[in-house]
């Protein structure tokens, strides 16, 4: 009778079958391929920058950044060297006052401005800020970027926290203030 | 003839307003985390900060719930005759204020950054030796503050209809729809990561139009239990019966020609007065005396009680236009 009792019995359905299965293996699936694309830049400066090159502001603060007879040098500059010739890329540098290069960097005309800035900077609300990227000192300095650009910001960041050790050794060679 | 009960539940509702209470600390602290955890990863997004103000006035009906429950049992007094109840109302009051005003600001808020395209920097965290994107960090975060919200919500609403609080009831509505803020808020951060400027803002509109419509609701309840309106049901879906199922039974009463029943909604209870016509005036007084006791047998939330007789019906109310 075991054979009558479990055919009377209705079978009840998979709760994850058909178009649930399909759901949830495209779900994670779909965040899978986003996700190693998240964040994406709205102005695609990230891209911009590989293929071609990227606009830097400074405002001369030493010993962060200088200009010698018109010659970008400083710890940040080299950083952003040593940035520009990890992603394959060309360095125009601005160099001007810092609210005159924020505004620029606001208007889309810059995409990277530098010059010691402290992480307390006003400009916060006009810039995007990276990481403190020297956070044992005081001042915990930061970059700016255009605001909403994610990924160029990321890939700074990560760039800057992969940095450290040689960001010790540049700030031991120099005299600060 | 008066007559008033002397606890304000009897001992079932008594039994369900002890584990209101204990939900409603569970909530408080499990609201802290949420508050915490939100706070740390917002980073600029203004979806994030909309969601976390919620969350942070979420905070208040419990807290008024459970400030306003202890007072309202407080017993009348010479200088407040009529009870503490009024106190529920009082603070819900506030605390519905304080919620259309923050959505109000907040949508404000997002509206203006989306006119002038303010675009939403979300950048990177350093956690465990690794820099990722913090946006990362806020889905399973606003995950947190949906799920056990929701359970919440729905754990309480039973017990708000039990006890008939309106302060709980509103707290269990906004904790079912928690889970809205929290996708609206997802949606955000996903749009933002993958490029639309404006995801963000528009996600912070959203939600902070739930928070003004919430508000908005919970206002304008308060304000017609303050403007003594006819008892309605808990959840809103109409008024009461009950008002009416008093008048038919004083009707029913030999004695009784003709009654006419009013009752206002103070706190979890009921206050009001019938006026009758006797036609029989032998032993008005036990009459009248039996009768308002067995009126308040009906339902334990009529609370204070008046029978008053009289030769003729004083003018009827105007039907509400």
């Amino acid at each position: 009778m075991v054979g009558v009792m479990t055919s009377a019995r209705p079978r009840r359905r998979c709760m994850l079958g058909g178009p649930h299965l399909a759901l949830a293996a495209a779900v994670p699936l779909w965040f899978a391929v986003i996700g190693c694309e998240m964040p994406r830049d709205p102005e695609g400066t990230w891209q911009r920058s590989q293929a071609e090159a990227f606009r830097v502001g400074l405002s001369s603060h030493p010993p962060w950044t200088d200009l010698h007879d018109g010659r970008p040098t400083g710890i940040e500059v080299q950083l952003v060297r040593r940035f520009a010739q990890r992603i394959g890329a060309d360095v125009r540098w601005r160099p001007g006052a810092e609210s005159e290069l924020v505004t620029l960097l606001d208007r889309g005309e810059l995409d990277l401005v530098i010059g010691g800035i402290k992480h307390t900077t006003p400009w916060s609300s006009h810039a995007g800020l990276t990481r403190p990227y020297a956070d044992w000192l005081d001042e915990k300095p930061v970059w700016l970027v255009r605001q909403g650009e994610n990924r160029w910001l990321l890939e700074i960041d990560k760039f800057l926290q992969a940095s450290r050790p040689e960001i010790r050794r540049l700030l031991e060679g120099v005299n600060r203030p | 003839m008066t007559t008033r009960s002397s606890f304000e539940f009897p001992d079932q509702q008594r039994a369900a307003l002890k584990k209101a209470r204990r939900l409603e600390w569970i909530g408080i602290f499990y609201l802290l985390s949420v508050v915490v955890l939100m706070y740390l990863v917002q980073g600029n997004s203004q979806a994030m900060k909309t969601a976390w103000l919620e969350d942070l006035l979420s905070l208040v009906p419990p807290i008024v719930f459970l400030i306003a429950s202890r007072i309202a049992l407080r017993p009348p007094t010479e200088r407040f005759p009529y009870g503490h109840h009024r106190a529920v109302s009082i603070a819900f009051l506030c605390g519905s204020l304080a919620l259309f005003a923050m959505g109000a600001w907040l949508l404000g808020d997002a509206v203006v950054k989306l006119v002038k395209t303010e675009h939403t920097t979300i950048g990177g965290i350093h956690l465990f030796g690794h820099t990722f994107w913090l946006g990362w960090l806020m889905l399973p975060t606003l995950v947190w503050s949906a799920l056990p919200a929701v359970l919440l919500g729905r754990l309480k609403l039973p017990l708000a209809k039990k006890i008939h609080d309106k302060v709980l009831f509103a707290d269990s509505q906004m904790n079912k729809a928690d889970w809205m803020t929290a996708a609206a808020a997802m949606v955000g951060v996903v749009g933002v990561g993958l490029g639309f400027w404006w995801a963000d803002a528009a996600a912070a509109a959203c939600i902070s139009f739930s928070i003004l419509r919430d508000g908005f609701t919970n206002l304008l309840q308060v304000v017609k239990d303050l403007m003594d309106e006819v008892p309605w049901k808990v959840d809103r879906s109409g008024p009461d019966p009950f008002p009416r199922r008093v008048a038919e039974y004083l009707l029913s009463l030999p004695w009784v020609a003709e009654a006419q029943v009013r009752m206002r909604e103070e706190g979890h209870v009921y206050f009001g007065e019938a006026f009758v016509v006797p036609s029989d005036e032998n032993h008005l007084s036990q009459r009248l005396e039996r009768a308002a006791r067995d009126c308040q047998q009906l339902n334990w939330r009529l609370h204070d009680f008046v029978l008053v007789p009289v030769t003729s019906l004083p003018r009827q109310e105007q039907p509400t236009p």
